[in-house]
């Protein structure tokens, strides 16, 4: 196997990542969930941006609450 | 009931079928328009005039009776067959945001803008506006899940307990909401910011 192919298989998709990032506001994600998440956010600027949309959501809808 | 009314005070009948408009919309995002709001927010009305003297006045009376309102819709939905709020799957809606590698697809993924927080209190209440128009069009069972989450708080535990659905099926309603509701707050606002005057 080479280590472009290793690499893919330890990698998580934005699909798979998004998952997490909903998950995690639920609760705590376990260490290899958050290492595989972090791994995949530092490459992927649409899933941070997925990530700070999740919780300005969250806070709208604490005002929404008002 | 008619002695119930008769007892308490005209005053206070009035400020409370005052608040029905605002209960009804707060009872309609959490149980669909087509959902047995109206008998929700009646029953809510009744239980606050046979209760009367348990108002302290220490909170505001809308905050009062969105309280026992609260209390209401868990219990409705508490009586709703678990079928009805279990999702039925044809296709995902996962395979319109992502393609076959799993990588968003580029016109429904978070497009390259910031989400600017609102310049003003009147640009504050537009997008609190455009965010209940996004939370009226969500497909009811995520709907449900979505609000009693985030609007009344209650934890995983609690809300798979009160819809009878399991905690996989749950992390599944509130990813395809929190979703849903990403992608229609940024087509109807924050795509539109530049559009809008600061």
């Amino acid at each position: 196997m080479t280590e472009t192919t290793q690499r893919a298989a330890n990698d998580i998709s934005c699909r798979e990542a998004t998952a997490l990032i909903s998950r995690a506001l639920e609760h705590v994600l376990s260490t290899d969930e958050e290492i595989l998440l972090q791994r995949h956010l530092v490459d992927c600027g649409m899933c941070r941006r997925y990530k700070s949309q999740l919780t300005t959501l969250r806070t709208l809808m604490q005002e929404l609450k008002k | 009931m008619t002695d119930t009314i008769i007892r308490a005070d005209s005053q206070f009948l009035a400020a409370v079928e005052a608040e029905r408009p605002t209960l009804i919309r707060f009872a309609r995002l959490q149980l669909g328009a087509v959902s047995h709001v109206e008998d929700v927010v009646q029953e809510t009305l009744l239980a606050a005039i046979e209760g009367s003297e348990r108002f302290n006045k220490q909170s505001s009376l809308r905050t009062w009776l969105i309280g026992i309102l609260r209390h209401k819709i868990v219990d409705a939905l508490r009586r709703s067959h678990p079928r009805a709020v279990s999702v039925v799957e044809t296709a995902t809606p996962e395979d319109q945001w992502f393609d076959e590698s799993g990588h968003w697809r580029e016109e429904t993924g978070p497009a390259y803008i910031e989400w600017r927080d609102p310049a003003t209190l009147a640009e504050q209440q537009q997008l609190l506006g455009v965010l209940e128009k996004c939370l009226e069009r969500l497909p009811a069972a995520w709907a449900r899940v979505f609000m009693l989450r985030e609007l009344q708080g209650m934890d995983s535990r609690e809300i798979c307990s009160t819809l009878a659905i399991s905690e996989s099926n749950l992390n599944v309603q509130l990813y395809r909401a929190r979703t849903h509701l990403r992608a229609c707050l940024e087509l109807h606002w924050f795509n539109c910011d530049a559009a809008r005057p600061t």
